[in-house]
């Protein structure tokens, strides 16, 4: 009997891109284990965080800090749009794309969103809607000299991709330059010298509350304002979430601006689905010396830290009312419940708080596929369900991590006009 | 075979290269198995990229290195479901189990089933195991150690995804012997 299945299965052809999208996987779980940084984020994206890795960008990492010892502490900073925040003891040389050039292609937008060349590489970020994605980028210098950039990741969703190309090692490029994609589309693009600050201070305006320091840094394009978020807080945990969309969908508490008379303005986001969404725009209101405020209510976290505990399996269900400890945070089962021999419910309590200056709402079984269930409204976790490595076991061992964290604020960041935005292109 | 052991434990060092040779070995396989699952060649591309990803990420814990290719089907078809949970397509996780089979269930595969018989046709428990059982040449018995179910159990899911190809075959009498 020949095998008809694997036949038809062998006629599905194979794209050339297989080989360098296997590469690709390859190589960014290769940096991270470099660099021994855990991955974070969405599945299927989020690559921004490899893009902070290569460029040893790090956070200060302290338990607590106050405005006036950081800007007393004397450092290199720039700060690179579409990328991240780079900290020296001596500032390098850096050529930027200080503004985000969007092409229109066909019915789609590509947007550079950052671009940054140095001695030691080139990084390049890019955001799409509707246009196809691309494994690499040509960049043509002013002397006509051409170099390839590969993909060095991506994230995605249905209609629109962000993608990150990096080149460990100078290249040449400068000034006024070109980037060409699939040999059809040309973008030109200006690289200027970065700037280098001593202090956050000097390039935007600063809230902390709960040992969490938000710094917005404003630029004006156009008739639009750019805000790009950056922030210090302690090594345990990275932000996943400032609440442009509201954590976990709670509109009530989305990141918003008014102005001086309370109007409220619309947040445009950047192209791009890697967590956080730290880059925006808002439009800018006919007033030149307005002072716009961004008001962010709550941040969402992810701790690095894990936990663990042992589970005796009922025949059908049963209340054992067990805790341990995630993040800090005590988490409750309540009841277990047998649904079949492998198959097993967990009701939690993560005991959400909707007062406190932070309080744990989710997190995940650790190294086990399993499905969850949250609290439509409040978004707390209740109920996880997963499969039993051995049918009909009586006891078992979980393991959990990722547990996410909600630290509220409010962060109010003060943006006058006329220190930043009153400069036309 | 010892090609394979030695390059997986290069790998669990974290030698790029031996892991990329490995993974490049079975690397259209994997393409088509994520093809059945995700029917788009950008999605496929996707699941194989996460799959390289994810296995060279975690390859210290695979501890039998001569099932090196199973372990990386495995994630392929877990990187498979979790994208079109992410695209929100409908994914049956659970089969569901109406009836017991007994007997043989390999026999009379349809001969003009299609490859878009078996995109369309078929949900993500019955594409599992008809990959798996005719495309990657698992026995029954394999199958269901690999999919973590009773055999009773994968041998309706195979009988029933076997029927739903048959049903859509138009008439045809001619068998192969």
């Amino acid at each position: 009997m020949s095998n008809k299945i694997k036949n038809e299965m062998d006629k599905i052809q194979i794209p050339s891109g297989l080989h360098e999208r296997s590469r690709m996987g390859v190589e960014q779980a290769f940096q991270e284990r470099k660099d021994n940084k855990r991955f974070q984020g969405k599945r299927f994206g989020n690559r921004k965080m490899l893009a902070v890795a290569l460029l040893g960008i790090f956070f200060l990492s302290s338990a607590f800090f106050h405005t006036e010892v950081l800007a007393a502490v004397k450092k290199a900073l720039q700060y690179i749009p579409g990328v991240g925040m780079v900290q020296e003891e001596d500032s390098k040389e850096r050529y930027i794309l200080q503004k985000p050039v969007t092409t229109q292609i066909g019915d789609g937008t590509l947007t550079i969103t950052g671009m940054m060349v140095d001695e030691e590489m080139t990084f390049i970020t890019v955001s799409a809607k509707n246009v196809s994605r691309f494994s690499h980028v040509k960049a043509v210098n002013e002397e006509k000299e051409r170099f390839k950039v590969k993909s060095s990741g991506m994230s995605w969703s249905p209609n629109q991709w962000t993608s990150s190309y990096w080149h460990d090692g100078h290249i040449d490029l400068k000034g006024d330059i070109k980037l060409i994609f699939n040999s059809e589309i040309i973008i030109p693009v200006t690289l200027e010298k970065a700037k280098t600050y001593e202090s956050y201070d000097d390039m935007g305006e600063i809230a902390t509350k709960n040992g969490v320091q938000i710094i917005a840094i404003p630029q004006r394009v156009g008739n639009k304002v750019q805000i790009s978020l950056v922030s210090e807080h302690p090594e345990e945990y990275w932000i996943s979430d400032y609440g442009v969309n509201g954590v976990h969908m709670r509109e009530e508490h989305k990141l918003n601006i008014t102005d001086e008379n309370n109007t409220q303005y619309d947040i445009e986001e950047i192209q791009g689905i890697s967590a956080p969404a730290d880059e925006f725009f808002f439009s800018l209101s006919n007033k030149a010396n307005e002072t716009y405020t961004i008001t962010i209510p709550e941040i969402d976290v992810e701790f690095h830290d894990e936990g663990k505990i042992k589970l005796d399996i009922p025949e059908n269900e049963s209340h054992p009312d067990q805790t341990f400890e995630l993040a800090g945070f005590p988490v409750k089962i309540t009841k277990i419940k047998r649904l079949s021999e492998s198959r097993i419910g967990l009701y939690v309590d993560v005991n959400l708080d909707e007062t406190a200056p932070k309080s744990l709402y989710n997190f995940h079984i650790k190294d086990m596929g399993h499905m969850a269930k949250v609290n439509e409204v409040t978004g707390e976790l209740e109920y996880l369900e997963f499969t039993l490595e051995k049918p009909n076991s009586k006891r078992v061992k979980l393991g959990f991590d990722r547990p996410r964290v909600i630290i509220r604020g409010p962060w109010t960041i003060e943006i006058p006009a006329e220190k930043y935005l009153l400069n036309i292109d | 075979m010892m090609t394979i052991i030695k390059l997986v434990k290069k790998a669990q060092k974290g030698d790029q290269k031996a892991f990329l040779k490995l993974f490049q070995e079975f690397e259209k396989d994997i393409y088509r198995t994520a093809y059945v699952y995700v029917k788009k060649q950008e999605d496929a591309l996707d699941v194989v990229q996460e799959t390289a990803y994810r296995a060279f990420k975690s390859i210290e814990n695979l501890r039998e290195p001569k099932y090196f290719k199973t372990w990386l089907i495995k994630i392929t078809i877990t990187c498979s479901i979790d994208l079109l949970r992410q695209r929100k397509r409908v994914v049956y996780l659970e089969p569901e189990i109406t009836e017991q089979t007994q007997g043989e269930v390999d026999k009379d595969i349809p001969l003009s089933v299609t490859l878009k018989d078996l995109l369309d046709l078929l949900d993500e428990p019955e594409k599992g195991i008809i990959i798996l059982r005719f495309y990657h040449g698992y026995t029954i018995r394999e199958v269901a150690e690999f999919v973590e179910l009773p055999l009773g159990t994968v041998k309706t899911i195979l009988y029933r995804a076997l029927n739903k190809l048959r049903q859509h075959v138009k008439e045809d009498h001619f068998y192969e012997q």
